[in-house]
């Protein structure tokens, strides 16, 4: 039986087919339509197209499944599997007697997922793996048209989990060369080639010359075989015709030959006669290879980080030695590792590591709900960090794009548990020079285990340029000797081994006084020395200043112009004694000017208008004559009380309110930290908790209730949005919660709400309900069993005064 | 027209402002400041793109239905709404998902940038409706049309969405997609239905048939969502 793997060896091109939905159109089915359904109500017209697509010169056909899945089938009286199998059974049937091969054709869900969707990758994986086990008889399963590498990812884990069916994938760019949900061209290639398909590229979207650049662009990344599939030029909305015929499609089409292009094919608007002329243009031509450039590089879904001059891993998302992370670790608080990414990221980190381990959490789903959560606002890509196996494998899966493992070191439990995982989420990978034996003393025997370390991830197909090591920093302090060992021992690696390098460089300091100054000398010889991915403290201005300087020093920074620019962006920012001029530019400083007036000067003045630094530092000043509790009930509550009966009046308005609620945020950050200090409790009126309710996705509304009430000292528990009735429950069970706020904006979504309160009711739960949202109305609130209906964030906090006085 | 992309080189500041509440008032110097900061922040993600297409109407049936088209347009609202119309542009236009990232950006980092941006998006897929109906309404000289009829408004079920996208194949070619529960994602996207005729349309939009029409807090305000001419 032919082989796809096999044709792609001995085989100059490979030709797969043209628009199957163009065809169908042509022979009368109405647009919106399900095509796949014709598999079963006209099996003849299937059977047809894909005998004229043989007999143009066609290798392999696509079986007419692409939107055959549970999502698109729904109500349709068919089955996933049955309308899978048909389509196959017709592709078979129209193969007879020929050598051409039959691929599973899988497109995109139709839903998307997770952060801009409700889908999640967990459920993506499900309904993929639906598809493919209905359709593993095929000789090779094509995803196409696929526009989020998330999305792709999920269909590839399936598949390879699944089935043995051969893997080929190609993604819809766009003419800025990035898909609608911004996957770049690098992106797709280093994740696709980590996780192992055997040929990718483009489809759709454009014709032949406008993807010339994107292909150009892809052949310089990998050295699997590449797919173009181009459309028939553009489309006329009017008419729905394209613009370029078969004769100019397949000429536009050879120039692919020499971009090192292995298969092609058309995409919509294409037909038989296109297929036909391609293969006949095809037929004289010779492939020029392109080999990649192969080099080390990670990936998040929009962004690449090419490891070519030293990268800024930021160390500040783990809890180790850090009091508030814990807390908010112990606390579920994912909105404050999200914060510490955002700041790192702003201070110049351009990877963030990410460990979430600490006694008492289930690392596992903490990781997942961190990763998840930490990609759904940043873009920088992660290095996942975690001692247990079974943790790191999880984030791996969940991760969009291609991570760090953080680490693997060269005792040989470690060698065999993690390296397969790297090979097979197609990671780069931290290995650390200790072993059995513990951290040597010496360069020497630290770069044997490098070398031990670099061997058994190449044994196992893990490629060179994806290994980096570290070589270990230890304490000046302690071994004061032992700092040239690891200088040497980068030296080394970076140079004999012609590894990256990584080090974490904090811990050199500990037991010293002015610990920065040591810390960013050492990081300075460290550079110099061949290190490529210092882990660091971003924040700390000094440390991202000797990376960005030393890359003007070491001529990477061509003409100074990033340092220029950061040290505009970042550094001023971080040393504004050096920039005292530049603070009143600042928003959220004091705008009174000149002649600010001592009457100015109060905490009311700021919250009434929105200065959120001078609200911390007059906190701060006022701390040290009064109680907190003061401040709070005679000071900031009065203050927020007075923004909101204007509010109220009409006088003043919601992005307002916040700006005042901003500031007394800021404000009650500088009590709760003094409270800490002092070891009280914490300040808090009492726990409410917030959701959007199952379906909806419509949150800001729930966000600006949160702020409110957090700054009325109220401790919120926000559950997020498209929340299942169940974990409203646990949540107020749980936490014995007086106060439950829901909230909801579709007609369509209002009968989750209905459903929450329901099952909050038939648990028993002595807790008031309130609810909002904008097609809400006291009525129906009433109607549907919640105790109060708040108009706005600010009835809100009046009704949770009411609760908790 | 290439790739269905158009470009928006400024925003409506003074809708936005009124979406985010202010009436006769205008935004002081410290929040004019962050308007401003945040009109570049957000030109700088849109990504405005749009499909369309045009159908024949079809009146013989209890629902409205589009000639070559599977999808039923169900309701007496858009059964009124395009009465004596011949023809129905079906349309949608997104701002695209990195809109969305930079909202979640902001709603975590800082609430009152989030919500002028929230004003400003919301102001901007207005504005790029109206330059899509502009550009579509130059092929159909000689036509009356109606106003932009959104899915979901009335008793035009909300649920047309699925099918609305699946005719246009919208995920395809501008990669917006539904939810279960039928919003739309990216999240600053619009679909809706203009009706084209020969004849005079009725067509100024009302609040009659606004779901919202108890709760708006512009009529409470005295004004509509409708914009000031």
């Amino acid at each position: 039986m032919a082989d796809f793997r096999k044709l792609l060896k001995e085989r100059e091109f490979v030709f797969f087919d043209g628009a199957m939905g163009t065809m169908l159109q042509a022979k009368g089915m109405k647009m919106g339509a399900i095509p796949e359904l014709l598999n079963i109500e006209k099996p003849e017209w299937i059977i047809d197209i894909h005998k004229q697509y043989i007999d143009a010169g066609t290798d392999i056909i696509y079986a007419n499944t692409f939107s055959a899945n549970s999502y698109k089938l729904k109500n349709c009286g068919h089955t996933v599997d049955e309308v899978i199998k048909a389509g196959i059974r017709n592709a078979r049937k129209a193969c007879e007697g020929t050598d051409t091969l039959v691929a599973l054709d899988i497109g995109p869900i139709g839903q998307l997922l997770e952060p801009t969707g409700t889908l999640t990758f967990e459920e993506a994986y499900e309904i993929y793996k639906e598809e493919l086990i209905a359709g593993q008889d095929a000789d090779l399963v094509v995803f196409e048209t696929q526009t989020d590498l998330y999305e792709l990812k999920a269909a590839v884990l399936a598949a390879k989990e699944n089935t043995n069916l051969p893997i080929a994938c190609t993604m819809t760019f766009e003419m800025n060369h990035r898909t609608f949900t911004g996957c770049g061209i690098s992106n797709m290639a280093l994740t696709l080639d980590g996780l192992g398909v055997d040929a990718m590229g483009i489809n759709c979207s454009l014709g032949p010359v406008d993807l010339y650049p994107v292909v150009k662009e892809l052949a310089g990344y990998t050295d699997t075989p590449i797919i173009v599939k181009p459309n028939a030029g553009l489309p006329d909305p009017v008419t729905n015709t394209y613009n370029v015929g078969p004769k100019d499609f397949a000429k536009q089409m050879a120039e692919f030959a020499k971009y090192g292009v292995k298969i092609v094919g058309g995409c919509c608007g294409t037909s038989p006669a296109y297929i036909k002329e391609l293969s006949e243009e095809f037929k004289n031509l010779k492939r020029t290879d392109i080999p990649a450039v192969h080099q080390a590089a990670i990936c998040s879904a929009t962004e690449t980080v090419i490891i070519n001059q030293p990268r800024i891993i930021g160390e500040r998302i783990n809890p180790t030695g850090k009091k508030k992370f814990k807390e908010a670790l112990l606390n579920n608080d994912i909105d404050y590792i999200l914060n510490q990414a955002i700041e790192q990221t702003n201070a110049g980190a351009e990877i963030l590591d990410v460990n979430v381990g600490l006694p008492g959490v289930d690392e596992k789903q903490m990781m997942i709900k961190a990763v998840k959560a930490i990609q759904s606002i940043n873009e920088c890509p992660l290095q996942l960090d975690s001692t247990i196996p079974e943790v790191m494998e999880a984030a791996l899966r969940v991760y969009n794009g291609k991570p760090i493992v953080n680490s693997v070191n060269g005792e040989q439990k470690s060698l065999e548990t993690v390296l397969p995982l790297v090979k097979k989420y197609g990671a780069a990978v931290v290995g650390l020079t200790l072993d059995e034996n513990g951290i040597p003393k010496k360069a020497e025997d630290r770069f044997k285990i490098a070398k031990k370390i670099l061997e058994a991830a190449l044994k196992i197909g893990i490629k060179k340029e994806d290994v980096y090591i570290d070589c270990l920093t230890l304490t000046a302090s302690a071994e004061q000797d032992g700092v040239m060992e690891t200088l040497n021992a980068v030296y080394r690696v970076k140079h004999e081994l012609g590894l990256k390098t990584v080090l974490g460089v904090s811990n050199i300091s500990f037991g010293l006084p002015g610990r920065e100054l040591v810390n960013h000398t050492f990081l300075a010889m460290a550079l110099t020395n061949g290190l490529d991915l210092p882990i660091i403290n971003p924040n700390v201005a000094a440390m991202s200043g000797t990376v960005m300087a030393y890359r003007v020093l070491a001529g990477h920074d061509k003409n100074s112009v990033d340092y220029i620019q950061s040290y505009n962006n970042v550094l001023q920012y971080m040393f504004p004694t050096k920039a005292p001029k530049s603070k009143e530019a600042q928003a959220g400083s004091s705008a009174a000017g000149g002649g600010a007036k001592a009457e100015d000067n109060t905490l009311e003045f700021a919250i009434e208008h929105g200065l959120k630094n001078d609200g911390a530092r007059i906190t701060k000043e006022m701390l040290e004559k009064m109680d907190s509790m003061e401040i709070i009930n005679n000071h900031l509550i009065p203050s927020l009380d007075k923004v909101g009966a204007e509010f109220e009046k009409g006088t003043l308005f919601l992005p307002q309110l916040i700006m005042a609620a901003d500031v007394a945020q800021a404000a009650f950050g500088v009590i709760k930290e003094e409270m800490n200090k002092k070891n009280g409790q914490a300040v808090s009126k009492g726990s409410i908790v917030l959701a959007t309710v199952k379906g909806d996705i419509h949150d800001i509304g729930k966000n600006i209730v949160k702020v409110l009430l957090e700054n009325y000292g109220y401790n919120v528990i926000d559950l997020g949005k498209d929340v299942d009735y169940q974990a409203v429950v646990d949540a107020v069970r749980d936490n014995d919660i007086k106060l439950v706020g829901l909230s909801a904006l579709m007609t369509t979504t209002l009968v989750s709400m209905e459903e929450t309160i329901k099952l909050l009711r038939e648990n028993n739960l002595d807790c008031k309900v309130m609810v909002g949202g904008a097609v809400l109305t006291p009525d129906y609130a009433e109607k549907i069993g919640a105790d109060f209906y708040a108009k706005d964030a600010k009835e809100s906090v009046d009704i949770a005064k009411s609760i908790f006085g | 027209m290439i790739n269905n992309e158009i470009e928006i080189k400024n925003i409506d500041k003074s809708e936005a402002i009124r979406y985010m509440g202010y009436k006769d008032t205008l935004p002081d110097v410290n929040m004019t400041k962050i308007i401003l900061q945040c009109e570049q922040d957000l030109l700088k993600v849109i990504k405005p793109r749009y499909v369309y297409k045009v159908f024949d109407l079809d009146f013989t049936n209890e629902n409205v239905c589009l000639n070559g088209a599977s999808l039923e347009l169900k309701g007496s609202s858009i059964k009124e709404h395009l009465q004596g119309c011949e023809k129905a542009i079906i349309m949608c236009a997104t701002l695209s998902g990195d809109v969305d990232t930079l909202l979640r950006r902001n709603e975590l980092a800082n609430m009152v940038n989030a919500l002028v941006l929230d004003a400003l998006a919301n102001a901007a897929i207005e504005q790029v409706c109206d330059e899509v109906e502009r550009i579509i309404l130059q092929e159909f000289e000689g036509y009356h049309h109606t106003w932009r009829f959104g899915v979901g408004y009335g008793d035009f079920p909300l649920a047309t969405q699925k099918s609305l996208l699946e005719t246009l194949d919208a995920g395809k070619r501008i990669g917006v997609c539904a939810t279960e529960s039928f919003i739309l994602t990216p999240r600053k996207s619009v679909t809706c239905v203009i009706g084209l005729s020969k004849v005079e349309v009725h067509g100024k939009k009302s609040c009659d048939h606004c779901n919202l029409k108890d709760t708006c807090n512009f009529r409470k305000n005295g004004t509509s969502c409708k914009k000031s001419e």
